[in-house]
C-alpha cells in the first residue's frame, strides 16, 4: 500500500496531527476507534472490566509510541496489532489461566442490550448471542484471526504480521474458526 | 462437516479464503464454478457467511464516559515513553529459553533419533551436535509442523538455546511449551 494513499486516510491524518502535537487528535482517534476495539477485547479476554482496563492500555501505548509514529500500513492495522498484543499478553497471565470463566453467562451479557428490540428480530438477536457465547469457546489465536479478517476487515498478510504467523496458517485459523462456529450453531432454518 | 463427500474436500478449506476474497484469480473461478454446483457447499458457504453477519452484526458496546477521563489522568499523570512493548511470540521464546535452561536435558542420548528424524533441517548433516544453517530456520518450522509432541521433546532435547530463536511459529512453541517434561522448571523428561 502506498504511503501517499495512507496520509489520505483520516487516522493516519489524525495520528500524525497527533504526533505534530494536536492533543485534540489523540481524543479523535479515541471516539473513533474506543467501541470497536472495546467489542475485539471483549471478544478476546471475556470479561468486559478486563477488556475497558486493556482498552486504555491500548491508548496509553499509542500517545506512548506518538514519536515513533510512520505510517507505513493501515493505521487499523497498526491500531489492532497493539490491541492483539495487550490483549494475548493479559490472556497469559495465571489468572486467564486457572480461573474458569463462565462463559455463557458472560456471553449473554454482552449481547443484552439488545433486549428491546422488536419481537420480529428476536430470531435473529438469539442468533447473533449464540454466535458471540461460542466465539467466546473458541482458541484465543482463531477467535483473533477470526475477528481481526470479518468483523475489522485485517487481510490475511495483515494478520500474518499481528500474530507472527504464515499467511497460511491465518487461513487455516480463519476457516477452523468459522467452521467450527457454523458447526456448533442451530439449524437456523438452513 | 465429517459426511463432506471426498470430491469437496479439496473445497472445503478454501470456502473461507473465498469469503474473505483472499484466493487468487485462477483458484477463485474454480471454486466458485465448484460451488455453484454443488449444492453442499453452496449451503456451508452460507453458513459461514451467517456467522460473519452475525459476528458483524453484533452491537458496538457503549464506551464508560468516564474512561476517555480515566486514559487522560493516566497520561496527565505521566505516561512513560518508550517502555519496551514484548510481543507474545517473544515472550514464549523468552520462557521456553529459560526453561530450556533450568531443565538440563539429556542432550547426547537421543542424538541418533533426532539426526534420523531432523536431518534435512541442518547443513551439517553427520555432525554429532548439529547446528542450523544459514536458510535453515524456514525449514526447521516446516519440519516441526509435520512432526509429533514425541518428535519435538527430541527436538527440545537437543536444540541449543540459540537455535530455539529460530523457530518462528508460535503454533510450534505452544506444542513445545505443552510437553510435559517442558513444564516443570528445573526437571527432566
Amino acid at each position: 500500500m502506498e504511503a501517499a494513499l495512507l496520509v489520505l486516510e483520516e487516522d493516519v491524518r489524525l495520528m500524525l496531527a497527533f504526533k505534530a502535537g494536536d492533543q485534540g487528535a489523540f481524543d479523535a482517534l479515541f471516539h473513533r476507534w474506543a467501541a470497536p476495539l472495546l467489542r475485539y477485547l471483549q471478544r478476546m479476554v471475556k470479561d468486559a472490566a478486563a477488556a475497558e482496563e486493556l482498552l486504555q492500555e491500548v491508548f496509553l501505548r499509542v500517545h506512548r509510541s506518538r514519536e515513533r509514529y510512520t505510517p507505513q500500513a493501515r493505521f487499523s492495522t497498526w491500531l489492532y496489532r497493539i490491541a492483539t498484543n495487550v490483549a494475548l499478553n493479559e490472556l497469559r497471565r495465571p489468572r486467564y489461566q486457572l480461573v474458569h470463566h463462565s462463559i455463557d453467562t458472560e456471553g449473554q451479557d454482552l449481547t443484552r442490550s439488545n433486549e428491546a428490540s422488536p419481537e420480529a428480530a428476536a430470531h435473529a438477536r438469539q442468533f447473533v448471542g449464540q454466535v458471540e457465547i461460542e466465539l467466546r469457546r473458541l482458541p484465543e489465536r482463531q477467535r483473533a484471526a477470526l475477528c481481526l479478517v470479518a468483523v475489522e476487515g485485517l487481510s490475511y498478510a495483515e494478520v500474518a504480521e499481528t500474530l507472527e504467523v504464515s499467511e497460511q496458517a491465518v487461513k487455516a485459523l480463519v476457516h477452523r474458526a468459522r467452521s467450527a462456529l457454523a458447526a456448533r450453531l442451530p439449524e437456523r432454518g438452513f | 462437516m465429517s459426511d463432506t463427500p471426498l470430491v469437496c474436500l479439496p473445497y472445503e478449506t478454501e470456502l473461507s479464503a473465498l469469503l474473505d476474497g483472499e484466493l487468487e484469480s485462477p483458484r477463485e473461478a474454480e471454486v466458485r464454478r465448484h460451488v455453484d454446483s454443488c449444492a453442499r457447499c453452496r449451503l456451508s458457504l452460507e453458513q459461514l457467511r451467517a456467522v460473519d453477519v452475525a459476528l458483524v452484526g453484533a452491537a458496538l458496546p457503549s464506551v464508560p464516559q468516564e474512561l476517555g477521563d480515566r486514559i487522560r489522568s493516566r497520561i496527565d499523570r505521566g505516561v512513560p515513553d518508550e517502555i519496551a512493548v514484548v510481543s507474545p511470540a517473544q515472550l514464549r521464546r523468552r520462557q521456553l529459553r529459560r526453561r530450556v535452561v533450568g531443565s538440563a536435558l539429556a542432550v547426547a542420548a537421543s542424538v541418533s533419533v533426532y539426526l534420523g528424524v531432523f536431518q534435512p533441517a541442518f547443513q551439517n548433516q553427520g555432525s554429532e551436535t548439529p547446528t542450523l544453517g544459514a536458510g535453515g530456520s524456514a525449514r526447521i518450522d516446516a519440519d516441526l509442523e509435520a512432526t509429533t509432541d514425541e518428535e519435538l521433546a527430541i527436538v527440545l532435547q537437543l536444540e541449543t538455546i540459540e537455535d530455539l530463536d529460530v523457530i518462528a511459529n508460535l503454533e510450534v512453541l505452544e506444542r513445545l511449551l505443552a510437553l510435559e517434561f517442558v513444564a516443570t522448571d528445573g526437571g527432566s523428561s
